[in-house]
């Protein structure tokens, strides 16, 4: 991660992070009117203008206009562009930096229209972390339909990133990226499909890019899981990530459906991304 | 000796000839400026129908004139500065005309693409009737303000011979 990446910031915050190691950083959350507040090495700490502090009057207070100017600046001066996503409540730079938003809904009906009088944003900072995904790769030993769990922030797209990295090496790798976090210069030998819901990159995906392995994140609600389960009844195999904290979280989910993934694993927090706390098979026996 | 006077007035001629050409400049321009504009304004709805790509990549793959691809790369160095667009010193354009220049660049790229659709809409009309009435004055003043300058160089040749 280089600061030219993170242009979009306002610049006394740009100027702040230019003071740090930006490989250690995490997330960024500017609230209006509140200090900046990063992740940083795993730890939640306040952005002052020299340094990092635990002393929120120590830190850089951004207000409406700068996370304003910073949205219009992530969409690349260009809202037309992007306004499904902002819908969505994010927005992605052309490099992948996710900017998850906060405002009012504009709504028509159930509908929504757009995203207005942003309050708040939280921007992920992406990290590609080669060999990520050697220890999982290494214990599962073959490709199977896997499941990667953890609560945010623990290295789930880290750790698939790399093995879109490791796997396209000698496989045909289809990447479907949502919300267009994954994309990276490291898996340029993977097909990668940006920016499109689950549905519809799936089913063209498969039908077009006659993949082996499909890698997506965030599965989220029973359409998600149907695609899944779509791509391994074509015999594809699917990698995915899941928000969750352990395996009976996943087990809780209204859509989960048993049978389907013959691999889950369960990620722990070390203040290191990826880190593979426990693996299970399909009928939710622990491998070792 | 004579041939002294006709080589005279023959630059006479010439710099008449220029000078006529040069006062005509303010039309030329602003036949290029409206030109220029008004196929942006088609190529801005052309890729909010399709592509959508940002607007710096559209500004970027846009060829046009020097008048207009000036404006255009002022206009992407205030988004990167965060100001608004100044057409103070577009020297040929009238106070009304910059401000609705002014106008017309600071709400792109502000509003989704239905809106930014309709809003482009509404400026195709009068930027194409702006640029075809440039282009008809072009054609009447620049032709008009040379042969005023050949007749003046004449002129001023049979005066000094």
């Amino acid at each position: 991660m280089k600061a030219s990446d993170l242009v979009f910031l306002p610049e006394k915050v740009l100027n702040a992070l230019k003071k740090i190691d930006l490989d250690k950083l995490c997330e960024i959350r500017l609230r209006s009117f509140s200090p900046v507040v990063l992740n940083y090495e795993f730890r939640r700490v306040f952005l002052g203008a020299d340094k990092l502090t635990i002393n929120e009057k120590e830190a850089i207070i951004c207000n409406e206009a700068d996370i304003s100017s910073l949205i219009f600046k992530a969409a690349e001066y260009s809202v037309y562009a992007v306004n499904e996503s902002l819908k969505a409540g994010f927005v992605t730079t052309s490099v992948g930096v996710r900017v998850g938003i906060c405002g009012e809904c504009v709504a028509d009906g159930d509908k929504i229209l757009t995203i207005k009088n942003y309050s708040s944003v939280c921007i992920r900072v992406p990290h590609f972390v080669t060999g990520a995904a050697d220890e999982l790769l290494k214990k599962l030993g073959n490709i199977y339909n896997t499941l990667i769990v953890s609560a945010p922030g623990y290295g789930k797209t880290t750790l698939l990133k790399d093995m879109a990295r490791t796997l396209s090496k000698s496989m045909n790798v289809l990447v479907i990226d949502e919300r267009g976090e994954l994309y990276d210069e490291h898996i340029r030998g993977a097909d990668i499909i940006r920016f499109c819901g689950k549905l519809y990159a799936f089913r063209y995906g498969i039908r077009s890019l006659a993949p082996q392995v499909v890698l997506t994140d965030e599965l989220s609600g029973l359409k998600d899981w149907e695609c899944v389960e779509q791509a391994v009844s074509c015999g594809v195999k699917t990698v995915a990530t899941l928000h969750g904290a352990s395996l009976e979280d996943v087990k809780r989910k209204p859509e989960f459906k048993k049978g389907l993934f013959e691999r889950y694993c369960v990620l722990k927090s070390t203040g290191r991304a990826g880190v593979i706390d426990k693996i299970f098979d399909g009928d939710f026996s622990e491998l070792r | 000796m004579s041939y002294v006077k006709w080589l005279l007035g023959a630059v006479f001629v010439v710099l008449c000839t220029f000078l006529g050409y040069k006062f005509s400049e303010r039309y030329r321009l602003r036949k290029k400026f409206y030109s220029g504009f008004y196929a942006f304004n088609k190529k801005m709805i052309d890729e909010i129908s399709f592509a959508r790509n940002s607007l710096p990549k559209i500004i970027d793959d846009f060829h046009s004139e020097e008048t207009f691809h000036n404006i255009l790369q002022e206009y992407k160095l205030s988004l990167q500065n965060g100001d608004k667009l100044n057409c103070e010193k577009v020297w040929f354009l009238s106070e009304e005309e910059k401000k609705e220049t002014e106008e017309f660049f600071s709400l792109l790229g502000k509003s989704d693409a239905f809106t930014q659709m309709n809003f482009l809409k509404t400026y195709e009309g009068k930027l194409k009737d702006l640029s075809a009435a440039t282009a008809a004055e072009e054609k009447k003043f620049v032709s008009m303000y040379v042969k005023l300058g050949v007749l003046a160089g004449i002129l001023a040749l049979i005066l000094i011979l």
